[in-house]
């Protein structure tokens, strides 16, 4: 049970990586955060920092009010699941598991109660007498969680520990870990370049990117309001639409890009003329694409269909649109029949569904 | 049918030609076990009887002279050294695998190149240097110039097994509360047992087999086996029936020793991953 907190945290390696840039985020008691990122973003490496693996090369953390930076690695009372797992092949289950406790002096009754209950809680009764070697992928998970919980750590730390499991195991796995979680209310860390793991896990996420933090909220949040162009593109399964071009100030204002014009409602284009710059970069999700009829003009955009990738209940269609290529995500019981190859396809989107970002600063304009 | 007509020619020949290679390596050992049963006369018979009385007298003669001494000698220098070897090997490896060290690149190289020194370029300044020291002809003279050579090998090779373990197992350790020396020694250490197998043995092979520097060294107190069994070789001619008796001894703490860890052996051979 611990509050985390980083205050302005820097990580350099060498002169010229700087991996870590000025890193401020708050982790409340009990919450889940999860680092997101594509790799190399520096999620791992704060990661480390908080772990105690590497110092940071200025800022402060903070655990529970105490600064931890000088701190060695086992007196944080922190735990870490690993992406390998890093389980010891020398050791049974059993002894892996009292590997924490034996470092804390406990009696021998102690321990072997403290192993009883976690691989009782773990399901592991059956393979305390194994090694690691001898165990499948989800068994290996569960005796890392194992380790990592049998000493009650103020702090829990896992680095992409659903990795190296199959899909279907993943999402399992990933129900498995939120319940535990939320049960046991143990401050956690998760750093994960998967969005989807994200948006399912987290009570808050931090999305980094060279380094840098580029937003920190709640997944809905991070979703629907993505403070620049970079967490915009990275959440959203298939990733949301970029249009360059550039304003131009009519009669009517018009969105004029590469071989696409778009004319709005009235009501967003009161919002768009007040836009100091000419040239921007449009953003539309996917899934915010429905089918048109042929009258309507305002939101609207019309184009060829290019390719059709049926999915169980939707169809994700690229759509060449002037010189772009659009992806609608469209359900199949909105749509009379699959779509083809050539045909002509006009497509709608609703006011609060357009994204504006500045194309030099890539910040939200709208 | 065919195929597998194929495949039972290329195992023919497979095992034909492992025979073939075995009973090569075999033949010297062979002939020198059945020297060893001979008496002086049939070991120079020709063609070689391979069939004949055997007799234990080569045996009970060296038995009953200084090799004994000789190879206690020998066994206390070679374990001596190879146990000193192991230690201060597997700590520096450690230290080169995991630490960043200034120049370590260089200084690895220098310790490989004490290994590379042909010993009979050093084996004149050791005896100065000893006799000055006053320890010609004792044991600790011997381990000390052994220990030369094999921690410069001991640390090449542990390196090697030390850079093979994920330091996440490491970084476990230390977050589930080890210190340093407490994960060295309940993690890394316990997962190079392989490489210290295999460490042990050359060394323990290298030192028994030393001539050189045991011959230059010693004269009486700190003969150890194969000068002693080189001086077998006297100006009356050779008893080729003793030395054959006391090579069959001398080969049996190697033996014993490689049975013994056999398996850490193999995976270390093979430099079997760890995960």
């Amino acid at each position: 049970m611990a509050t985390l907190v980083l205050e302005k945290l820097n990580l350099w390696y060498g002169k010229h990586t700087h991996a870590v840039r000025d890193v401020d985020l708050v982790v409340e008691d009990g919450e889940l955060c999860v680092f997101l990122g594509p790799s190399g973003c520096g999620k791992t490496s704060t990661l480390r920092m908080i772990a105690g693996f590497v110092r940071p090369t200025s800022g402060k953390i903070y655990l529970d009010g105490q600064v931890i930076n000088d701190l060695y690695p086992g007196d944080r009372n922190v735990a870490m699941i690993f992406q390998s797992y890093a389980l010891y092949p020398h050791m049974t289950v059993r002894e892996q598991l009292a590997f924490p406790l034996q470092a804390r002096r406990l009696s021998r009754q102690e321990i072997a109660k403290r192993v009883e209950e976690i691989a009782h809680f773990l399901h592991l009764e059956d393979f305390l007498d194994r090694y690691p070697q001898e165990l499948s992928a989800g068994q290996r998970q569960r005796v890392a969680i194992g380790r990592a919980l049998i000493r009650k750590p103020r702090l829990f730390l896992m680095d992409e520990p659903l990795s190296q499991l199959d899909a279907r195991l993943r999402v399992e796995m990933r129900a498995n870990l939120r319940k535990l979680q939320q049960e046991l209310r143990i401050t956690t860390i998760y750093v994960t370049h998967d969005q989807t793991e994200a948006q399912g896990l987290a009570d808050k996420i931090m999305v980094m990117h060279q380094g840098r933090v580029q937003q920190v909220g709640k997944p809905i949040e991070i979703y629907e309001n993505p403070a620049n162009l970079f967490v915009a593109g990275f959440i959203g399964m298939p990733a949301m639409n970029f249009l360059r071009g550039v304003l131009v100030r009519g009669e009517r204002l018009a969105f004029q890009g590469n071989g696409v014009r778009l004319c709005f409602s009235r009501e967003l284009e009161g919002k768009l003329v007040g836009l100091p710059q000419e040239e921007v970069i449009l953003g539309i999700r996917p899934e915010h694409l429905v089918l048109a009829s042929e009258e309507k003009e305002e939101n609207t955009l019309t184009g060829e269909v290019y390719v059709v990738e049926p999915q169980s209940n939707e169809y994700i269609i690229d759509l060449r649109v002037g010189e772009e290529i659009v992806k609608v995500r469209l359900e199949k019981r909105n749509l009379p029949g699959s779509p083809r190859g050539g045909e002509r396809m006009r497509v709608f989107f609703e006011d609060r569904y357009l994204y504006v970002f500045d194309p030099v600063t890539e910040k939200r304009l709208l | 049918m065919r195929e597998e007509a194929k495949i039972v020619i290329r195992r023919v020949v497979f095992l034909v030609v492992a025979l073939g290679i075995t009973l090569a390596f075999m033949f010297p050992l062979v002939w020198v076990v059945l020297a060893s049963l001979k008496t002086r006369l049939e070991i120079f018979v020709l063609p070689p009887k391979w069939i004949f009385l055997p007799t234990l007298q080569n045996y009970r003669d060296i038995l009953h002279s200084d090799f004994l001494y000789q190879l206690k000698n020998s066994l206390l220098v070679a374990a001596i050294s190879t146990g000193v070897s192991l230690v201060f090997g597997s700590l520096t490896a450690y230290g080169f695998s995991r630490y960043p060290i200034r120049g370590s690149d260089n200084i690895l190289f220098w310790i490989l190149s004490l290994r590379m020194l042909p010993p009979i370029a050093v084996v004149i300044p050791f005896y100065l240097l000893f006799r000055s020291l006053g320890l010609l002809d004792t044991t600790l003279a011997l381990v000390l110039v052994y220990c030369i050579f094999n921690i410069s090998f001991s640390i090449w090779v542990l390196k090697g097994f030390f850079d093979e373990i994920p330091i996440e197992l490491e970084e476990a350790a230390k977050l589930d509360g080890y210190s340093p020396a407490q994960v060295f020694f309940r993690v890394s250490l316990p997962l190079v047992r392989p490489g210290l197998a295999t460490t042990a043995i050359f060394c323990l092979i290298q030192s028994l087999n030393e001539f050189l520097v045991a011959l230059t060294l010693t004269t009486r107190k700190a003969v150890t086996a194969p000068v002693g069994l080189a001086k077998l070789q006297t100006f009356l001619g050779t008893d080729w029936g003793r030395i054959s008796a006391a090579a069959v001894i001398f080969m049996v703490p190697v033996v014993v020793f490689t049975v013994f860890v056999r398996n850490e052996l193999i995976r270390g051979m093979s430099f079997g991953r760890m995960r």
